[in-house]
């Protein structure tokens, strides 16, 4: 805990500690880590979740050495091609290996939408934190921020400020973060303003622990599970929100694939060969069901008083 | 009552007015000097001038808040860099065309999605509710954009049953109509499964409810009982649902606009893109703002007025 610099506990912090579990659940934590990865592999969808997910990952640290092809290699021989040996997915306007193409994206949307969604989880946590816990003046001004922010649809805000600051990958992640940082402090708020009301608050304070100390210590360990499972839930809009916007021209600029260029590029050869626009958009829906199907494993696994909340099983 | 609504109200103003602000000063925020960023850095410096005048970069930051929210009010959203048209008109013309998509796509969804959602719920886990419960999820996920493309794939590329492209010959509304088909599901699609499954799960829960255990005990027929009591009260949270989705329901038609090449805010936003017209993505950006905080007004209301039970009163103000 560098963020307070831990304290020497003072007489009868012990009494205040807010597990029931006590020191045994500390004994077990790794046991207890274990079986929540069994747990998420358990079911059908979070091993597929898991799968994917672990597969992205692969996908976006070793994808330039298990392409086929350089994402501009151009073959001007064959373009608009259908699957074919040499191609597998076919190729771009170009002559564009697609499947190398779509590799390569893998790592521009998981480098926008991870940072992304990070950034705009700590923005808006902290937002949450300050406004829930402390009230008043400062609670009146992140509502009203989060309201402002909110009452721009997410790509219209990002397209706004993208057409100001023009296209690049750090612009990119500091405006999805701005987009998704509302939803967040909103999010953190209201989880701060219900945990604010339990007795273990109530007793921390009539301890004398200071604001700070109750706001680190006490209460954002209480709300950082449902914010993890946003974060594994967010990180598919991230990425849709990015390919929309290289989609529109305001993404990473050429000749970098982001699938939303990939799309784009097949749009507008779509009547001569639509392979493009399949593809990439098969990719941008497996993306997404993964992490969502891993996000709601997550979940399960971290607080199963919620399980079944936005899942469609009965 | 009538406190909380006035608080409603006050909030979406003041939201507005630094939604304006914002807007306002947005240009500021350009790397450098946003005209030779226009320009280029050979521009006649009588030209420069007088952009940097039309930008309000030549007055102090509170006056040129002030100015935009005093023009803005007046009707007055600046010029065109490019046409020289005032932002306001072309904005105006535009502007139905995105209403008459956006609410096409919304009444689509509801029409299909609630009675999906009903259906799921009178046999919860059952065939129906499982092939339901799979489409939903596999459509709720997919962005609308991605959707159009796919649509136009289909049912252009393939098929031709459908025209793509453009809104329709003016005053003809059959053509019209068959213009907004693919646009208007394109955007419906994710929203209809989102609804059934929003439906389905209040229909369980309301149907677990005592008055829906006397209805069936006093032998109301079961049709009765669903769509009558229990519909009733399991749909009042898609009013509010959909008001707060109007936002995204409207980003997404920026996309459907422009992939169908339909005339419309969208469109409008993206063409100013590459010229780096802001005066007209500021205008098109406070329009659909102003929609969206009218939207969620909106929705707020009627949530409370169709659901006397929600008293949101005290904890929303605080």
């Amino acid at each position: 805990m560098s963020l307070v610099g831990t304290p020497v506990p003072p007489m009868g912090a012990g009494l205040s500690n807010p597990s029931p579990l006590g020191p045994v659940a500390k004994a077990s934590r790794r046991a207890r880590a274990r079986s929540g990865v069994a747990l998420i592999l358990r079911t059908p969808g979070g091993l597929i979740g898991t799968v994917i997910v672990v597969g992205l990952i692969v996908l976006a640290i070793f994808g330039p050495d298990l392409a086929p092809y350089t994402f501009s290699q151009i073959d001007v021989n064959s373009p608009l091609q259908g699957p074919t040996l040499h191609h597998l997915l076919g190729t771009d306007q170009l002559g564009r290996d697609l499947l190398s193409r779509l590799i390569y994206g893998t790592r521009i949307e998981l480098e926008v939408a991870v940072p992304a969604v990070a950034t705009a989880l700590g923005v808006g946590l902290l937002l949450g934190l300050l406004g829930g816990y402390l009230g008043g003046l400062v609670d009146n001004v992140v509502v009203l921020f989060t309201d402002t922010c909110q009452s721009f649809p997410a790509i219209v805000l990002a397209l706004a400020l993208l057409t100001v600051l023009g296209p690049s990958l750090p612009n990119l992640i500091i405006v999805i973060a701005v987009t998704f940082s509302p939803n967040y402090a909103r999010t953190s708020r209201a989880l701060v303003l219900s945990v604010k009301q339990n007795q273990y608050i109530v007793a921390e304070r009539a301890l004398g622990a200071g604001r700070l100390r109750i706001m680190v210590r006490h209460v954002l360990p209480n709300i950082v599970a449902p914010l993890f499972i946003l974060l594994a839930m967010d990180t598919p809009s991230a990425i849709t929100t990015e390919a929309g916007l290289s989609f529109l021209g305001l993404g990473v600029p050429p000749p970098e694939p982001s699938w939303g260029t990939i799309l784009s590029d097949g749009f507008n050869s779509i009547f001569q060969a639509p392979w493009a626009v399949l593809f990439a958009s098969m990719a941008l829906g497996i993306a997404t069901v993964g992490f969502l199907l891993f996000g709601e494993a997550l979940r399960d696994m971290l607080d199963p008083r919620l399980r079944g909340v936005t899942g469609w099983r009965a | 009552m009538i406190g909380y609504f006035v608080r409603r109200l006050v909030a979406a103003v003041l939201v507005i007015v630094i939604v304006m602000a914002f807007l306002a000063v947005m240009d500021r925020l350009i790397p450098g000097n946003p005209v030779t960023y226009i320009f280029g850095p050979r521009a006649n410096p009588a030209l420069v001038a007088q952009v940097r005048r039309q930008m309000g970069l030549d007055v102090s930051v509170p006056v040129q808040i002030y100015q935009y929210i005093f023009g803005a009010l007046h009707g007055n959203l600046g010029v065109d860099f490019v046409t020289d048209q005032p932002v306001s008109s072309l904005v105006m013309e535009n502007l139905p065309y995105t209403v008459v998509l956006a609410f096409s796509g919304l009444a689509l969804a509801v029409v299909v999605g609630v009675p999906l959602g009903v259906l799921a719920s009178t046999r919860p886990g059952g065939f129906i509710d499982r092939v339901i419960g799979i489409i939903s999820v596999s459509v709720i996920t997919m962005p609308s954009f991605v959707l159009g493309l796919l649509l136009i794939l289909v049912f252009a590329v393939h098929l031709h049953l459908l025209p793509v492209i453009g809104a329709g010959a003016p005053g003809d509304p059959v053509d019209d109509l068959k213009h907004l088909v693919l646009p208007a599901s394109a955007l419906a699609i994710s929203w209809i499964g989102y609804l059934a499954r929003l439906v389905r799960s209040n229909m369980l829960e309301v149907l677990t409810a005592n008055y829906v255990r006397t209805a069936h005990a006093f032998g109301v027929h079961r049709s009765k009982v669903f769509y009558k009591y229990a519909l009733k009260n399991a749909a009042a949270p898609v009013v509010a649902v959909l008001g707060v989705g109007l936002g995204s329901l409207l980003g997404g038609a920026i996309f459907i606009e422009v992939i169908f090449d339909r005339p419309g805010l969208g469109t409008l936003a993206y063409n100013a893109i590459s010229s780096r017209n802001f005066p007209i993505i500021q205008g098109t950006a406070l329009v659909i703002a102003v929609m969206v905080i009218c939207a969620n007004l909106l929705a707020d209301f009627s949530y409370q007025l169709l659901d006397s039970r929600i008293r949101l009163g005290q904890s929303a103000a605080s």
